[in-house]
């Protein structure tokens, strides 16, 4: 059984066209990254999978299950984006409501509420409110209510945004340790963060899906080494890469950063040369990548 | 959302409800409501209920009403417990404006802050809606009951005998008025689910009852044959409900309960299609 397929969903808001003809299905696995521009429907999406709002033709199933199934209720759970928590009661009291709707007794549902306040490290506000916690802390609140009754299936929407690095990545590590009971979808603009965490990417782009890859997968009979400089003449170095032994192609991303694309190989001979190509003109890098980012495998010109 | 299930678990139900009675009663916001229920409840009773429960126990003062309204205030006037009769004036219109007040925030806060989706992944639609109105209509009858105690404690600090004969009244009185504050719960109810905000459903509110019975009453009167149309608008029952007695109270809740089971049903449908 797919974790979730979506068939010719569409969805407009007016004249706005969110989602157009999206059609794809998730399988069980590492966690999903759904990455796109702003606007590209990425939140309608996540919307439409939660059954906060139906599309206007399309079907949709999750775990099995229409979006808003009560059958979903303790298997589905997600981070709405921008969504607030009740200002009038305290985080406890709202986390042990959320358990206890999803079937757990009193006791076990505050239990439950102080276990996935430890998972994000906020035990120590339990009896504060929404109001008394800062961005970050409600974040990670709304992230922990999503954890509540271990679900097969969270989707997070933009889960970091507006967290400082520390929290980023507790955040992170926090996926990491729970990717192999819970299916994980998470939408971000970060892509060096879930570059970090998920195993497969959907990419959506004025509401249809333009990509669907593997983070880490090699084309067909290319592979890739990425080079990031601290100091060098790009103008020199591009063409001296370019002359190196197997490389086909060099592609320049940023500054000081460049892309080149070679047959498959084995070993490490043109790590080495790229190296001593480096030290003979007293250049240093940054970083010396075997493959390419996922920034570059999805916007790259050679992509 | 087509395979959502359309009755809702009574376990959800009650959880929901509770919860809506707690956010009302508890913290500093439910206490200051509390409070100001209770203080404005304690004035009427102090000065309208209880001065008019002393004229309304004198036989002279009765005889001069019955005259001055040529009988059509036979049945008030003949209730054991003055008290209890001045509160059912009283209330009557009072706690459809309570509910008014208390109920214009049942989802509209919650919708446009994106709180109801924290529900919506544990508790389908339908047992957030009525769950919710469950608590209400809880949080009325607890309000409705707490006043009519407070009036049979007064009429028995005028006169110790009266609460065998106000408990009788009580018994009467209770369902008719939690029947009669019906559709304004359920007026509000739709009022929240369509609004931006609180604010917003009182206004609508205010608009649809008075605006809307003026024009209506325009309507009927240059058009008789429309005279139906008067029992659209909620608290058209109200001025006829005033002169009966005992179970006779309880004689015209046919129409609000018609008006409750629409407005709902308009609320309950309109909150299954919604974006939340």
């Amino acid at each position: 059984m797919s974790l979730i397929k979506c068939d010719q969903v569409s969805l407009s808001y007016g004249s706005h066209r969110a989602l157009d003809c999206l059609s794809f299905t998730v399988e069980s696995g590492g966690p999903v990254a759904l990455v796109g521009p702003n606007g590209a429907g990425k939140t309608s999406l996540f919307s439409c999978l939660c059954g906060y709002q139906r599309p206007d033709s399309g079907s949709i199933s999750v775990l099995g299950h229409a979006p808003g199934s009560a059958a979903l209720a303790g298997r589905l759970a997600a981070l709405p984006q921008d969504a607030k928590l009740d200002a009038r009661f305290s985080i406890k009291a709202q986390l042990t409501y959320f358990a206890r709707l999803q079937g757990m007794s009193a006791k076990q549902a505050q239990t439950e509420a102080m276990r996935v306040l430890a998972l994000v490290d906020l035990e120590g506000i339990a009896d504060k409110q929404p109001s008394e916690l800062s961005h970050g802390m409600n974040k990670r609140v709304s992230i922990a209510q999503a954890l509540l009754g271990n679900p097969e299936l969270v989707l997070l929407d933009e889960p970091t945004a507006g967290l400082d690095p520390a929290n980023t990545k507790a955040i992170r590590e926090l996926i990491k340790s729970l990717k192999d009971q819970t299916q994980f979808m998470i939408s971000s603009h970060n892509l060096d963060e879930l570059e970090k965490l998920c195993s497969s990417v959907l990419y959506i782009d004025k509401g249809q899906l333009t990509k669907s890859m593997a983070v880490e997968s090699a084309d067909a009979g290319v592979s890739y080494l990425t080079l990031k400089m601290m100091n060098a003449d790009d103008q020199t170095l591009l063409p001296a890469l370019e002359r190196l032994t197997g490389v086909s192609k060099v592609e320049q991303t940023a500054a000081g950063e460049f892309v080149l694309q070679t047959q498959p190989r084995q070993g490490h001979q043109l790590e080495s040369e790229v190296l001593q190509l480096l030290s003979a003109h007293g250049w240093q890098y940054r970083m010396l990548l075997n493959g390419r980012t996922l920034e570059d495998s999805l916007f790259s010109a050679s992509s | 959302m087509t395979n959502q299930t359309i009755i809702p678990r009574p376990a959800s139900l009650w959880l929901i409800a509770q919860f809506e009675l707690r956010k009302a009663l508890s913290g500093t916001r439910g206490l200051i409501g509390l409070g100001a229920f209770i203080l404005c409840w304690l004035v009427l009773l102090i000065y309208p209920i209880g001065s008019a429960a002393n004229w309304l126990s004198q036989p002279g003062f009765i005889d001069m009403v019955r005259a001055f309204t040529e009988g059509q205030a036979n049945e008030i006037l003949s209730w054991k417990v003055p008290e209890m009769a001045m509160f059912w004036v009283l209330a009557l219109y009072l706690f459809p404006l309570s509910v008014l007040m208390v109920s214009a925030d049942m989802f509209a806060t919650d919708r446009q802050q994106g709180t109801l989706r924290f529900l919506l992944q544990r508790a389908s639609r339908h047992e957030i809606f009525w769950g919710r109105l469950l608590g209400h209509l809880i949080l009325q009858t607890l309000l409705i009951a707490l006043a009519i105690a407070a009036t049979l404690l007064m009429a028995m600090l005028r006169q110790a005998d009266t609460l065998a004969a106000g408990l009788q009244q009580a018994l009467w009185v209770l369902p008719a008025l939690v029947i009669n504050a019906l559709p304004y719960l359920a007026l509000m109810a739709l009022l929240s689910v369509v609004c931006r905000s609180s604010r917003m459903s009182i206004l609508w509110a205010i608009i649809i009852l008075l605006l809307g019975g003026l024009v209506i009453q325009l309507l009927t009167y240059n058009l008789p044959i429309l005279s139906f149309m008067t029992d659209i608008i909620p608290g058209s029952q109200l001025s006829a409900m005033i002169n009966t007695k005992g179970a006779g109270v309880l004689g015209h809740i046919l129409i609000p309960v018609i008006q409750s089971l629409l407005l709902l049903a308009a609320g309950a449908i309109i909150f299954w299609r919604k974006r939340l």
